[in-house]
């Protein structure tokens, strides 16, 4: 029987891998490779360059939008708090000259024989409208007297508060002129107005309240009210204000160990 | 001597031959520094075939060794300025063409195909293949065909960086101190792996070798 490798016993493994060094490529491969090659290195050079003129190209860019995005995001904020923000307040000057228009209105009204308007010219505070009704006047005019006195002292009110709403300022501009033409719609207005006027003006923003705000606020509430004793103390409260201030939504919700249903509540132990 | 010379001389054991070598590289290495980009075809012909050894035995494909012999000598041409010659120009090289070598093994870890370059017969190799055959023509090279696919299975089979140190030491026949330079490591882990890889060699090749 033959042996399948008669000579193996003179055979090291230095000895196979050196046959690993007569692992060779051919002759031709080499014109290949260098012609590869330079190609190659013709490629990385354009590279290079195109790539260190990005970068610049990039850097420049960068350089230019920061300031321009930062000019427009300050543009943008002032715009919008101008938009919601409190208006010019009209000072005593021109409620004086509101008065005085409604002095010329009452002349003018008072020619016509129907009403008579009495402004007091030193303050807008004090403005008084004195409307007395011609003895023909209908049911409706005397509505109206009724009406005027009251509404002059809203809209100067409304006036001092600087409200923005548009058919309080039309109204303002010429309030007497409206209650003589649209009795009933003065009527209207002067409810919406007052209404409006009611509510303080504060920025949308300033109203908005997170859900992490939200949370604290009644983990705050329920650490103050679960100890009474405690929460006289201005030490415990301040204390308790950290802690629940350094509560993250994910320390929150990692701190949850048990979550349970049962019918139409929902149990969360911490 | 120089700095540099000084500096080489004390990093590493280098022989005659090599320090000659590393003198003679510098002074093309300053050529191309100065801007005569031509001169670097003169490291490119002298060591091609040594780097493309070196990364050929490390991946066990022709096409990727040629690829990244390539992408090596780029990487040393772009980054020429670079070179301070602290080491000599060869180590430099390897060291490129190893990083970049163990990058792509790392990235194809699990895309693993050989492709081989022919067993070249030369003196030794015919003596040594003589000795494994019953010299019958027929037998020997299919003999020979499985040889090589063992032997580059059980290279293989070694990790990245035994098989870095048994390439280097083994079969591109560099000194502890010059691996140890190129890998990065010690030259007792050089040594530690070189012992533990041909350990693993031994065992998968014994069917070949003698006890």
């Amino acid at each position: 029987m033959k042996s399948e490798h008669p000579s193996k016993s003179k055979v090291t493994l230095e000895d196979l891998l050196q046959l690993k060094r007569a692992e060779r490529p051919p002759v031709e491969f080499w014109p290949e490779f260098e012609q590869e090659l330079r190609a190659k290195q013709l490629a990385a050079i354009v590279q290079t360059r195109s790539s260190w003129r990005d970068w610049v190209g990039r850097k420049t860019l960068i350089r230019l939008c920061m300031p321009l995005g930062a000019a427009a995001v300050v543009a943008m904020t002032f715009s919008s708090i101008r938009s919601v923000g409190p208006q010019v307040m009209p000072d005593e000057s021109t409620v004086g000259q509101l008065a005085s228009g409604l002095v010329t209105i009452n002349s003018v009204v008072t020619d016509s024989g129907d009403v008579a308007v009495i402004v007091g010219e030193k303050s807008a505070s004090n403005i008084e409208v004195a409307v007395n009704a011609a003895s023909s006047s209908t049911d409706v005019q005397s509505e109206a007297v009724a009406v005027v006195p009251v509404r002059a002292v809203q809209v100067a009110k409304i006036n001092n508060f600087g409200s923005t709403n548009f058919a309080a300022r039309a109204f303002d501009a010429n309030p007497v002129m409206q209650v003589l033409s649209e009795p009933t719609l003065v009527q209207m207005v002067g409810r919406a107005i007052s209404v409006s006027s009611r509510a303080p003006i504060t920025e949308p923003l300033a109203q908005v309240a997170t859900p992490r705000d939200n949370r604290r606020t009644r983990l705050l509430a329920y650490s103050v009210s679960f100890d009474p004793h405690a929460a006289d103390s201005l030490d415990a409260v301040r204390s308790r204000d950290r802690i629940t201030h350094r509560l993250s939504d994910e320390a929150i919700y990692d701190s949850i160990t048990r979550l349970g249903l049962s019918g139409d509540r929902v149990s969360i132990k911490f | 001597m120089d700095v540099a010379s000084k500096a080489l001389a004390k990093t590493l054991v280098v022989s005659p031959e090599r320090q000659v070598e590393a003198d003679s590289d510098r002074v093309i290495v300053q050529r191309v520094q100065a801007g005569e980009v031509a001169a670097f075809d003169a490291l490119i012909l002298k060591y091609r075939e040594r780097v493309y050894g070196v990364v050929y035995n490390m991946t066990s494909n022709r096409e990727d060794a040629a690829d990244l012999t390539q992408d090596a000598f780029i990487k040393a041409f772009q980054s020429i300025n670079r070179f301070q010659a602290q080491s000599s120009f060869f180590t430099w090289l390897y060291r490129i063409a190893v990083n970049s070598t163990l990058t792509h093994l790392r990235k194809a870890k699990l895309r693993t195909f050989f492709s081989f370059e022919k067993i070249t017969d030369e003196d030794k190799t015919a003596q040594l293949v003589n000795q494994l055959t019953d010299k019958n023509g027929a037998d020997r090279e299919l003999f020979i065909r499985e040889l090589q696919e063992k032997l580059n299975e059980a290279m293989m089979k070694l990790s990245i960086k035994h098989r870095t140190v048994v390439t280097l030491f083994e079969i591109e026949g560099l000194s502890h101190e010059e691996i140890a330079e190129i890998t990065g490591c010690s030259v007792g882990t050089v040594r530690s792996r070189l012992h533990y890889a041909k350990q693993l060699l031994q065992a998968e090749l014994q069917r070949y070798i003698s006890q």
